[in-house]
């Protein structure tokens, strides 16, 4: 199959995974997704699984695209990974780039050639030998073929959300919601944060992403409670909507003075919303009319507000629930239904490859968790040096240590699939910049996702797709480890969302080597890594311990020419395997034992039946 | 819109998203060699919004300018409602097939 000369269409994506299902039945599961778009009446929305001949498995690594409809490449790139993963592992042969020139902005423009590049078939085996591997290259198809339709669309620089309508408002740019804003982790950020704190660094912040055109994370119909807490006794407070503040509401205010306030806004409107509840609140604010949608975050500052000594005086506001759009809800789905354990959302554009965590910089104190509420609205959102003083800052908890070393593990994934981007390039990676200009212009940055609302002030990526697959692992600890990234593929010199597919520019042809080098890296990762032996990895607190490898292989030996029993021994193993793990973290001693008197005995006498 | 670099302080740089017809994207944002605190963002920028945005301080680079950029999403929309039409005849060809199996 030849790469692409334009973007493809969601159709015509949907009928291609049709055909490789129907081409390549013993190793490619088409899976219709439980939910259509959410533009009447509305897409199917398919993906693919691409197996060893086998039922789904665990472990299983998720890969997908277009979540943003404006970012082209990803959709493309992964409807190529897996015809081009198929056609080499049913013939037998590698997959080949061939050499390619291809022009990056300038100024000035500059063209860069590219030599061959090759993926071995023997790690295509690997690969559908270990894992079950669910490319999902559309999420968002609605958004897509409206972005592709729509040229010069005065909405910026293309449609970013999806196409959900809405019957209230005539606006053409009020309607649909940032999927990648929609997931279930942190959604409610006026609880999850500091609003006042927050806003002390991030004028525009999160809120202000949600008021305005990035965000939308709600329907038609909902509403908020709002509620003075924290001992207030006196003072005023000022609630904000669509960047608009309402003048000093005064501590027991009654419902009525409240709903005079808000519907004075210009974002809100007479009649706009109604104000229910008791003089001082709780307040129930639903909003009926016009500026019903987009459904905005409604915050507040309560510096105003005063209370007695040792209080705390705030305004919580309770949003409704996240995961509203259908888009969303299929990719939970999957996260649900099959044991994802490596998750990869390909975006565009920034070269960048992302980790955990997004809604807040990465820290060790294990009490800094989303889960834990005694935190709600009082994180910072902020870097630590960034922090006023008076203040403890909240770092999310990041577990860095045995048995699954997820704070050192996310990094090392995203340093691997950044080397073999380079590689893919051809590039020198000791060049130094300007000495190699297949270096300078395929160079992607890893790094936690939190790292981007510092400088340019958007804030916090609250409620995307990795943070929500990556907690999934906090809330069900059988489902430990998960390993959750994204990447943004491409940049401003390949024309940022909307490369050009043909020559002499060639963008999209580049970015598609690099999604490939990246993806299959990431999938070589987990393949090597999907099962690893828990006990020995915590005994020994590394999982390259030659032993643990050894017994990693003798494993994978074991299953090809005995599948069934090893699938039975396995279902036995992680049964409790993961409990013993988990105890043996932290206890030194309890370690040494399982090392000493258990793992390395075993090693040693099969390793002498195995003839090793 | 025009594809720009912008290059200013942190502190510059955070003012920018008030301006009408300018949008930064991706993880796009790389220290300036040599100077401290110094960011280049990519975005999304109109004339008016580049204007605005210099007149802050801030340094603006035209990567891609909007016309040539207009050009090529036009060329891909009008390939793809020629696309769409296709489409949409063989889905009607796949119907009067079904249709004439049903009689």
């Amino acid at each position: 199959m030849p790469p692409p000369s334009q973007p493809t269409l969601p159709a015509d994506i949907i009928t291609a995974l049709t055909s490789l299902s129907t081409k390549y039945p013993d190793n490619c599961e088409l899976i219709t997704l439980p939910d259509k778009s959410a533009e009447p009446p509305g897409v199917d929305i398919k993906c693919v699984r691409l197996h060893d001949g086998n039922a789904p498995r665990d472990p299983a690594v998720l890969i997908m695209g277009g979540i943003h409809a404006r970012e082209m490449a990803p959709p493309d790139a992964l409807l190529r990974l897996a015809q081009e993963l198929l056609d080499a592992y049913k013939t037998s042969t590698d997959i080949v780039f061939p050499a390619l020139l291809a022009n990056v902005n300038g100024p000035p423009v500059t063209s860069v050639s590219y030599p061959s590049y090759t993926f071995p078939i023997d790690k295509i085996k690997k690969i559908f030998g270990n894992i079950d591997l669910y490319i999902l290259p559309c999420v968002n198809p609605d958004g897509r073929l409206y972005d592709i339709t729509h040229p010069g669309v005065p909405f910026g620089p293309g449609w970013r959300r999806n196409r959900r309508p809405n019957p209230d408002n005539p606006d053409p740019s009020a309607i649909g919601t940032d999927l990648n804003r929609n997931f279930d982790i942190a959604w409610d950020f006026a609880r999850f944060f500091d609003m006042v704190l927050y806003r002390s660094k991030y004028a525009r912040g999160p809120s202000a992403t949600v008021d305005t055109n990035d965000t939308f994370n709600g329907i038609t119909g909902q509403n908020r409670t709002v509620t003075v807490a924290g001992g207030a006794s006196g003072g005023s407070f000022i609630l904000s909507f669509n960047g608009a503040d309402t003048t000093p509401i005064a501590f027991g205010a009654p419902a009525a003075d409240v709903q005079t306030k808000l519907t004075a806004l210009a974002t809100i409107g007479a009649g706009n919303a109604t104000v229910a509840g008791p003089d001082g609140g709780p307040y129930q604010v639903t909003f009926t009319g016009a500026r019903n949608h987009p459904v905005a975050m409604l915050t507040a500052n309560y510096a105003a507000l005063t209370g007695g000594a040792g209080s705390n005086p705030h305004i919580e506001i309770v949003h409704p629930g996240p995961a509203t759009e259908p888009e969303t809800k299929n990719v939970q789905w999957l996260m649900d239904q099959r044991k994802i354990r490596f998750f990869l959302d390909v975006h565009q554009a920034g070269r960048s490859i992302m980790y955990p965590w997004g809604l807040e910089d990465n820290g060790d104190d294990d009490t800094m968790t989303f889960q834990n509420h005694a935190w709600d609205w009082k994180r910072d959102g902020l870097l630590p040096g960034d922090v006023p003083a008076g203040h403890q800052n909240y770092s999310e908890f990041m577990p860095s240590k045995i048995p699954y070393y997820l704070g050192s593990k996310l990094p090392e994934i995203a340093n691997s699939m950044a080397t073999a981007i380079l590689e893919a390039a051809g590039a020198d990676p000791k060049a130094a910049t300007g000495a190699d200009p297949r270096k300078d212009h395929s160079t992607y940055a890893p790094g936690p996702i939190a790292r981007y609302y510092d400088k340019s002030g958007t804030g916090p990526l609250t409620a995307n797709s990795v943070d929500y697959i990556f907690s999934r692992q906090f809330i069900d600890t059988s489902r430990s480890p998960i390993y959750a990234l994204a990447m943004e593929v491409g940049a401003d010199e390949e024309n940022g969302f909307h490369p050009d597919y043909t020559p002499p520019n060639n963008h999209y042809l580049k970015i598609e080597r690099e999604v490939f080098a990246a993806c299959l890296e990431f999938a070589s990762v987990a393949a090597r890594w999907c099962k690893w032996c828990l006990i020995a990895t915590a005994a020994y607190g590394d999982h390259a311990h030659p032993d643990v490898e050894y017994l990693r292989d003798l494993r994978e030996r074991v299953r090809r020419s005995h599948p069934r029993a090893v699938a039975v021994l396995e279902r036995i193993y992680y049964s409790f395997s993961p409990a013993v793990a988990r105890f043996l973290t932290g206890r030194r001693r309890w370690r040494a034992v399982v090392r000493v008197a258990v793992v390395r005995p075993v090693v040693v006498i099969l390793k002498a039946c195995d003839g090793r | 819109m025009n594809i720009v670099r912008v290059t200013a302080t942190s502190d510059v740089l955070r003012t920018l998203h008030d301006i009408g017809g300018f949008e930064t994207f991706g993880g796009g944002l790389t220290e300036a060699e040599g100077q401290e605190d110094v960011w280049t963002s990519s975005a999304y920028a109109t004339d008016e919004a580049i204007a605005q945005v210099r007149a802050r301080g801030a340094r603006v680079e035209v990567v891609l300018d909007a016309d040539t950029r207009l050009a090529q999403l036009n060329r891909e929309a009008e390939q793809a409602r020629a696309r769409l039409r296709d489409i949409e005849r063989e889905t009607e060809g796949e119907r009067g097939t079904q249709d004439e199996a049903g009689d």
